[in-house]
């Protein structure tokens, strides 16, 4: 056994010593903790990226608004969910995971712990790069031609239809049973509501000119009838409301 | 200079700033715990051989990736695994896991405390009774903690496994050879 072992000794010196292996210089040690560096960081933006362009597609479209309307909006606001981009972000996490793996501080601990830990940094970067309002001014640019490169992504989620959900501002006097909606497709809506329904309690609190969600069945090409209705407030959900006097709006105006 | 009062991490730092001949007290130091890790693993004596130089002379070629502030001995032993791994998969004897539920979730963490000398050697004649019993991924841990002495923390750094899984692993592997040995 101790013979064995002498051979093999030799067998590993002698392949160092005739210079068959060679030891790799410092710098492509270097070279690769810069590649795998480069790559986390490129993930990690793409990852913060597509976040904070879910989160302004969920509030453009009123997605979060809608949130409002309680559990019976569940299903529309499902199915309206930018599931291509959440997707893409599954994608970037998984990946951003993988390449981080290596490193002791993810492997010691259980996968669980590493893939919430790599989606919890991109999910916080991501909040955090949508409050710098960077996807309301390139939305703003490509809307104003200023921009070549864009319009598919982010025209492609505008006024993204909601099944049940419809998003407007309020384009006639507000009457005792409807009023007429006015969509971010310049689409004209007469909304039948019924006052006396606690449902639509909170019809009082909008006039002509506010940007509201509506929720209700359509029950003809332009008729809704409403069972809640409700304002909103965000002036990143306003941007897109058709022109008018939009309560709510003071700050993004172009 | 006296070379065996020097640290591994010391002879590993001479090795990084160019004298190749100071690797040869790193492989005069690791050829047998490597050569038996191997056994136990590949239950091979010349695949053992084959993957014990082949992860030698790997880890010379890489041998500046390494950071001399931190052990020597996981550092290696993770090549060595790496090279097992590999032989495994070519010979495809059992088949490889690629997504293991112990590793998923969080479990309590059991002790990493040296066992009474007794309890160990006592464990250590099961294991090398039982050793051919036991799942692969059972396997590794077990001979990495009893005949290689190495801590909780120093498998996980080896197997790339977390610290729990390496005390969950170690304690079926122990259930299992208490009722074949």
């Amino acid at each position: 056994m101790g013979e064995e072992i002498n051979k093999l000794k030799d067998r590993v010196l002698s392949e160092i010593r005739s210079g068959k292996a060679h030891m790799e210089p410092r710098w492509h040690d270097v070279l690769r903790g810069f590649l795998y560096a480069s790559g986390a960081v490129v993930l990690f933006t793409g990852g913060v990226f597509v976040v904070s362009f879910v989160h302004f597609v969920l509030v453009r479209n009123g997605i979060l608004a809608a949130g409002g309307f309680g559990f019976r909006a569940f299903f529309p606001v499902f199915l309206a969910l930018p599931w291509m981009m959440l997707l893409s972000l599954a994608i970037f996490v998984g990946a951003l995971f993988l390449l981080v793996r290596r490193y002791a501080f993810v492997y010691r601990h259980p996968f669980v712990y590493g893939v919430a830990g790599v989606a919890v940094f991109a999910l916080v970067g991501g909040f955090v790069f949508a409050q710098l309002g960077v996807h309301e001014r390139i939305e703003r640019a490509i809307r104003m031609g200023q921009l070549p490169f864009g319009e598919g992504l982010y025209r492609g989620y505008d006024a993204f239809p909601m099944q049940s959900l419809y998003s407007g501002v309020v384009a006639s006097p507000v009457g005792a049973n409807s009023f007429v909606l006015q969509t971010p497709r310049q689409e004209m809506l007469t909304i039948l509501y019924d006052a006396s329904r606690s449902a639509t309690g909170t019809v009082t609190d909008f006039d002509e000119g506010d940007a509201i969600m509506v929720f209700g069945e359509r029950t003809g090409s332009t008729t809704i009838q409403a069972t809640d209705i409700r304002r909103v407030d965000d002036a990143r959900f306003l941007m897109h409301m058709p022109r008018g006097r939009r309560s709510g709006f003071p700050r993004m105006m172009d | 200079m006296d070379t065996h009062v020097l640290t591994d991490e010391e002879v590993a730092r001479r090795v990084q700033a160019g004298d190749e001949e100071a690797y040869a007290i790193i492989v005069d130091r690791y050829s047998d715990k490597l050569m038996r890790y191997g056994r136990r693993i590949l239950r091979s004596e010349e695949d053992a051989e084959d993957c014990v130089q082949e992860s030698f002379i790997k880890a010379y070629t890489s041998i500046q990736s390494f950071d001399a502030t931190r052990r020597f001995s996981p550092w290696i032993y993770r090549i060595a695994h790496n090279a097992f791994v590999t032989k495994i998969r070519e010979s495809a004897r059992f088949p490889t896991i690629s997504l293991d539920l112990d590793t998923l979730f969080p479990h309590p963490i059991a002790p990493d405390t040296a066992d009474r000398v007794a309890i160990r050697r006592e464990m250590e004649r099961r294991v090398g009774e039982g050793l051919d019993t036991l799942d692969p991924k059972y396997r590794e841990p077990l001979v990495l903690y009893y005949f290689d002495e190495l801590s909780y923390q120093e498998i996980a750094d080896v197997l790339h496994i977390p610290i729990a899984t390496v005390g969950v692993r170690i304690n079926r592997a122990k259930k299992q050879l208490a009722l074949v040995t």
